[in-house]
């Protein structure tokens, strides 16, 4: 067995083992008070946990995957630039120009602008 | 031992992706989902695929899921609305099976593996044969190709010492350029579409 | 003959076992000790003494209290989803822990020589993200809720940042390999070509671990805690520690990325027979490490939307404009790495 998949098997081994320690050595006394949701002293009201957010979370979402391929794309010219040479280069600049409008764009449209959208 | 890992990745893959449509809770089916990707991840690594195997985890893991359970957490299914309209999807079961045949098709046609001990596998694969001579001209130029694409040991980045990730770049940036830019139109499209969907809301 | 390659087995995974503690136990001792090190650090900020009771010089703070956290009770919401609420912080710890198996500490000293290491590290960092957002949702408090959304977005946007910014790093060096990165920086250290991309590199670590000026996430006046706002005793410590071995661990990478990792400079020639070379990179390392809370001590909180706007509006066009401008000038003097 090499080493990494040693690494593999025992850290997650290494925190089952603490979290057996805190099971056998930990006290365990709840009561109602204890076990409610926090809500700084106050009973908490039902129905305003996981509510529904603001679009611009899936925005940031959608617009990160975009720009994660991209960069994915980028990754095998980074290594191999020497032999793909000049035209492989200009290959991925024209790649980098289509992608800058949309970039111009997301910029230009304050999709982007969590606080005036929340103005409105 | 690379064996047996590679054994069980992927029998975590079949049952967590069976999971992932058995299971009640749309987060927690979401979860089983990451499971596929990371197993498969996993899998094409101990393969030696490593690259694609971690741009599996980068992308589909680590930016594919957290959309998708954006999208759920965004819209705060009830669990009894979703089983009341899980209900109703019953009568589309012909059109996934239509879809789900036509991607058995594709993948038999596209994958030429022969399987020679199962009689079964074997006629099935037989009458695809056959129902591409009947429906694509005899010679299958395409499909070679595609053969030879998936096959590295054909291609001619064989003959120089690259490695993988070097000889990817080579034929991404050379060879593949046209249907790279291809992808920047569509990753273009991908981008402004969510822009003027979120951007219409605001007004 | 049987029983003698069940012996070669059993001494095999004896041997790596060995192998694994010896990164282990260091890294969590310096984990522990990281924690300390803030404490100390940010009293001397502020004119303070900081703990100095337990131990000789507060010494044994940490170890204090992680066996009074362990020796607490865990209390468990009951809306919660009991085992996502477990699953979380486990996953969170594991993922923070395993991207120590690729660090060169010196020529060879390394667990697993990985031709795609910094992707490795990638891939974990954007593994990290689900353990924030399922401990949010699981919890299922509205604190907890909008402290891991806000979290979740400001992290993959930073990363984001940090895969432009080790992109930048690959194209000088040519390679995914953490050793071949720091061997081609034997002539000079990349952060002097590098210095702006070593600027936002750093922005973005310091976001990508939720340190001050980007810890939104537990912003205290607005969300108590932010994610782990629930999460007490054992599960709370799996978080605290792998925050911290997430700190270090991106110090570490720091020092290899753009600081010449275990190599020295030229000037200081080691004549002797002992290896200096996990010294230096422990040096190396400390030095990220001070910065990190020295940040913590000087600079105030951003507000959310500065956090994103900041991200996307000025530090990504930055990014890309260097994605674009750093192979041209290796493509115009044609000084590509073969």
């Amino acid at each position: 067995m090499d080493n990494i998949s040693m690494l593999f098997i025992f850290v997650p081994i290494l925190s089952l083992i603490l979290l057996a320690l805190n099971l056998l050595l930990a006290p365990h006394l709840p009561y109602e008070a204890k076990v409610s949701a926090y809500e700084c002293g106050y009973v908490a009201l039902p129905g305003q946990t996981r509510s529904t957010f603001q679009i611009q979370f899936y925005l940031v979402a959608i617009l990160f995957l975009v720009f994660d391929l991209e960069i994915l794309l980028i990754l095998p010219i980074a290594v191999s630039l020497y032999q793909v040479g000049t035209f492989g280069f200009s290959v991925a600049v024209i790649f980098f120009i289509v992608l800058t409008i949309g970039f111009v764009l997301e910029i230009g449209s304050g999709a982007i602008n969590i606080s005036t959208s929340a103005n409105h | 031992m690379k064996n047996l890992f590679i054994d069980i990745l992927a029998f975590g893959a079949l049952l967590s992706s069976v999971l992932v449509i058995t299971s009640k809770n749309p987060v927690i089916a979401v979860i089983f989902l990451i499971s596929v990707f990371i197993n498969a991840a996993g899998y094409l690594i101990l393969l030696g695929i490593g690259f694609i195997g971690i741009s599996y985890i980068i992308l589909y893991v680590g930016a594919i899921a957290v959309l998708f359970l954006f999208v759920i957490m965004l819209l705060n299914i009830r669990l009894s609305d979703l089983l009341e309209a899980g209900s109703q999807y019953t009568k589309n079961i012909p059109l996934a099976i239509a879809i789900g045949l036509l991607f058995i098709y594709e993948i038999f046609t596209i994958i030429p593996f022969r399987i020679h001990d199962v009689s079964l596998i074997s006629s099935l694969l037989n009458l695809i044969t056959n129902l591409n001579e009947l429906f694509l001209t005899s010679d299958i130029s395409t499909l070679n190709v595609v053969y030879n694409t998936i096959n590295p040991i054909l291609a001619d980045s064989t003959f120089t010492n690259f490695t993988q990730i070097q000889a990817l770049g080579q034929s991404l940036y050379t060879f593949g350029a046209f249907w790279l830019i291809i992808t920047s139109v569509i990753l273009l499209l991908a981008m402004v579409a969510p822009i003027f969907i979120t951007h219409k809301s605001n007004k | 003959m049987i029983n003698n390659n069940l012996i070669l087995i059993i001494l095999n995974t004896l041997i790596s076992l060995i192998d694994v503690l010896l990164v282990l136990l260091p890294v969590l001792l310096s984990v522990a000790f990281m924690t300390i090190i803030e404490r100390k650090q940010l009293a001397a900020h502020q004119r303070r003494v900081g703990p100095n009771t337990v131990g000789y010089y507060g010494i044994l703070q940490p170890f204090s209290d992680a066996l009074k956290l362990i020796l607490k009770e865990t209390v468990i919401p009951s809306q919660s989803n009991k085992i996502l609420f477990y699953l979380a912080p486990v996953s969170t710890l594991i993922f923070s822990l395993l991207g120590w198996g690729i660090i060169p500490f010196g020529q060879g000293l390394t667990l697993f020589d990985f031709s795609l290491g910094i992707l490795y590290t990638l891939a974990l960092s954007s593994l990290g993200v689900y353990g924030v957002l399922f401990a949010g949702w699981s919890a299922n408090s509205k604190y907890a809720f909008l402290g891991s959304l806000r979290s979740t977005a400001a992290m993959i946007s930073y990363e984001l940042i940090l895969s432009s910014a080790i992109l930048i790093v690959i194209l000088l060096a040519g390679s995914f390999n953490f050793t071949t990165i720091i061997e081609s920086q034997e002539a000079i250290w990349f952060v002097v070509p590098l210095l702006p991309v070593f600027i936002f590199y750093f922005i973005s670590i310091l976001a990508e671990t939720s340190r001050t000026p980007f810890d939104l996430q537990e912003a205290e006046s607005e969300l108590v805690a932010g994610f782990f706002t629930e999460h007490s005793s054992i599960i709370f410590v799996f978080f605290f520690l792998a925050e911290y071995s997430s700190i270090v661990l991106f110090s570490c990478i720091t020092a290899i990325l753009f600081f010449g990792g275990y190599n020295m400079p030229e000037l200081f020639v080691n004549n002797t027979f002992i290896s200096l070379q996990a010294v230096v990179l422990g040096l190396k390392t400390c030095v990220f490490c001070f910065m990190f809370v020295w940040f913590r001590a000087t600079l105030p909180r951003l507000r959310y939307d500065q956090l994103i706007e900041f991200c996307w509006l000025n530090l990504l066009p930055v990014a890309v404009a260097f994605i674009i401008l750093v192979p041209c000038i290796l493509v115009a003097f044609d000084i590509a790495p073969y």
